[in-house]
């Protein structure tokens, strides 16, 4: 069923397309004086050319750490402690921050929450968009104005030219969103980042900035990570979606699949709570409790605490990422004990503590980490880019 | 352009101003304890005297209706008619005594200034692109110490230190060095564009201006730190960066000017303190400038002068906070937005 409904680009990870973007295994950590949080805890995904991968998960789950641990922007006390991001099959993590600057703006551009603050307010909007051009475009004077100005059209802000000449004061925070669109457009990436960029508009605002950015993608063949915490927007802009909890993507599959049939729990109770999907509740479904920080690596479900299905081994084994069913193409992939759904529980406990038998019958990329205590776990037939 | 307007607009504001000070400036020193015609005369407590006392107030026109007294005195003052001094050396115009004090304070308030911006700003801009490191904490520190020490004591300080610098500094003579000058005294402006003029004085000027800068240097250096560790953590610098601008662009493009704009009330505030703090670093330099001539004015009941000084000093202050406008909608795009409010 889910094949059937799944959009043509959500299968490609079964082609023979190498991925733009491949992240295995990262793992962010901050080190402050008390202690350590791991806010990206040993997470895979992969983006394809021209794609959207939604990234969804509540405040703190460690979805704009990723953003900014994919562009090399952790700040101190931050450090990717492990994994790899790999851009075209280079890898990115231990690049210095000269080599890293080649792929900003050029390769991969972000845009970020807060528009009203990510102007810079003593530039002119159209400075800071010829400086981007600047740097990577090599035009400068006239011709530079003449890019920015088309740019500026492009993300539909009427009378460009002289709109280049505003400060961002005066621009509403639709118009900085566009204007910041049309900086990150400005070097022609093949990767854009929107770490929550509707966010902190208003809803006919949201719903235009998304139309933009459909629009732009089509256009430019521009592949997309797009994070939020509103399943509403992920429904209407994502191709394929990563459910993140505590630092772990938890689920992921291509979006019809996904919203029809969530198997995580955590990913059904997001979707029950989404107000309005289950007219009939007297009440609106919530998930009890509060994401826990992750101050070490994981040993556990982090969300066994909460779960409403939690088993007994949920508190001692970390489930690994697993099929749907035994045998499924890959696509639907969630960490959760429950799962294999067609395997017994002893087999599934077995199979997630050993994180073994589970991926030789089928074509998924890898099993997920939690692999500290298991050094000899070197067994991943399919992977394509292993060093 | 609203800038331009803004502008306009403050310094159409701060005619009130001006005329309120010098009202008040007024009230002050006519309904005050003072009485100049007691002060030329002595006190009046002979027959003979009583006579030369009620003549010299009559000289003094503090006879007259009091609004009378005032209009004259507010269309003196605004028409720069400001009279003659009175006690101090009388018969001398004020205006003569003005020109002859105010170049040393100029001189000295305006390298206080300088030597405060040139070390307190970068200092504070180095320690907050270096945070939590050991220069940071050795800046912060010594700023914060810097700050502490009341101005009268360092001058004390800095004057034996440099009066005997060869005791203090392994030999090095500052007197001596480059070209003879003492480290006290009022400066002479009379060779200033020759080289040597120039190097004397403003060796003479220098321990003064470290000491009355000292306070404002402080300041900068703290809060430049603070404004340039809040700019490097903004959303627009992280914008800036995920865009590929290489980290020194980041610093001298995004961060310095935007950190510059919390700086400009410190720098210019400090234009103010120094016309207060100046009296007491004129009188342990010796240096005498308006401060001490102000001191004296008031001592001595030398009301002329007094106001005349008064006047000038508010002056300078409505000229400074026009002056520190003219900065701001430099700096920041932002000021002069609000239209229509006055």
């Amino acid at each position: 069923m889910s094949d059937a409904m799944a959009a043509p680009r959500a299968k490609r990870a079964d082609d023979d397309i190498e991925p733009l973007l491949a992240v295995e295994e990262l793992r962010t950590v901050f080190y402050t004086d008390k202690e350590e949080i791991h806010a990206v805890d040993g997470i895979d995904f992969e983006v394809y050319p021209g794609e959207t991968l939604g990234i969804v998960g509540e405040s703190g789950s460690g979805k704009s750490v990723t953003a900014r641990s994919i562009m090399g922007l952790i700040k101190s006390p931050g450090h990717i402690v492990g994994g790899s991001v790999r851009y075209r099959g280079e890898n990115l993590v231990g690049k210095s921050d000269a080599e890293l600057r080649a792929y900003r703006g050029s390769d991969i551009a972000m845009i970020f929450q807060d528009p009203m603050t990510s102007l810079n307010p003593v530039y002119t909007v159209g400075n800071q968009i010829k400086e981007a051009l600047e740097l990577h475009q090599d035009l400068s004077g006239s011709e530079a104005t003449d890019e920015a100005a088309e740019l500026l059209e492009s993300v539909n802000i009427p009378d460009a030219r002289r709109r280049l000449k505003s400060y961002p004061h005066e621009f509403s925070g639709g118009m900085r969103q566009r204007a910041l669109i049309a900086m990150a457009l400005a070097c022609d990436p093949d990767l854009l980042i929107c770490d929550e960029p509707t966010t902190a508009l208003d809803v006919t605002t949201q719903a235009q900035i998304l139309d933009l950015l459909e629009e732009i993608q089509r256009e430019r063949d521009l592949a997309m990570i797009f994070i939020t915490h509103d399943m509403g927007v992920i429904a209407e802009i994502a191709d394929r979606v990563a459910v993140m909890y505590a630092g772990e993507i938890i689920e992921r599959a291509p979006v019809e699949p996904l919203f029809a049939d969530p198997k995580h729990p955590y990913t059904r109770g997001l979707l029950e709570s989404i107000p309005g999907r289950n007219p009939h509740a007297a009440r609106l479904h919530t998930i009890e409790g509060n994401v826990p920080t992750a101050t070490g690596p994981a040993r556990s479900c982090r969300f066994a605490p909460r779960c409403p299905k939690a088993l007994g081994g949920c508190e001692r084994i970390r489930p690994a990422a697993v099929p749907v069913n035994e045998g499924d193409d890959g696509n639907h992939v969630v960490s959760c004990l429950l799962y294999p759904e067609n395997r017994s529980e002893e087999w599934r406990l077995d199979a997630h503590e050993s994180q073994e038998t589970i991926d030789d019958a089928n074509n998924e990329p890898r099993t997920d980490g939690g692999h500290e205590n298991e050094p000899a776990d070197g067994d991943k037939p399919t992977e394509v880019t292993d060093e | 352009m609203s800038r331009l307007g803004y502008l306009l607009r403050r310094i159409l504001l701060a005619i009130p101003v001006v005329i309120f000070g010098t009202s008040l400036t007024f009230l002050i020193i006519r309904l005050g304890p003072i009485d100049p015609a007691a002060a030329i005369v002595g006190s009046p407590d002979t027959p003979s005297a009583q006579a030369q006392y009620e003549e010299t107030r009559e000289q003094l026109g503090l006879t007259q209706p009091l609004w009378e007294q005032y209009i004259e005195f507010m269309t003196d003052l605004l028409l720069f008619n400001l009279g003659q001094s009175w006690v101090l050396s009388p018969g001398a115009g004020t205006y003569d005594l003005i020109l002859t004090y105010a170049p040393r304070t100029l001189w000295l308030g305006f390298w206080s200034i300088l030597i405060a911006v040139c070390l307190g700003i970068p200092l504070g801009f180095y320690a907050g692109l270096n945070p939590n490191t050991r220069a940071d904490y050795l800046v912060s520190f010594g700023g914060i110490v810097w700050r502490a020490m009341p101005n009268f004591w360092l001058a004390i300080i800095l004057l034996a230190l440099f009066a005997q610098s060869q005791q203090y500094f392994f030999g090095f003579n500052w007197s001596g060095f480059l070209v003879e000058s003492e480290v006290t005294g009022a400066y002479d402006f009379s060779d200033i564009t020759t080289w040597d003029g120039f190097v004397r004085e403003f060796k003479r000027v220098f321990p003064a201006a470290l000491v009355l800068g000292s306070a404002s240097m402080g300041n900068e250096v703290r809060i430049g730190r603070t404004a340039v560790l809040e700019t490097i953590n903004s959303n627009y610098v992280e914008t800036a960066k995920a865009k590929g601008v290489s980290a020194k662009k980041i610093v001298w493009k995004h961060v310095f000017r935007n950190a510059l704009i919390p700086l400009v009330p410190v720098i210019t505030s400090e234009a103010f303190l120094l016309i207060g703090g100046a009296v007491l670093v004129e009188v342990v330099f010796g240096i005498n400038g308006l401060g001490y001539l102000f001191f004296q004015a008031v001592i001595n009941g030398d009301l002329p002068l007094v106001a005349s000084l008064m006047y000038v000093f508010i002056l300078v202050l409505v000229g400074v906070n026009i002056l520190q406008d003219v900065l701001y909608t430099i700096i920041d795009p932002r000021v002069g937005l609000e239209e229509g409010g006055a």
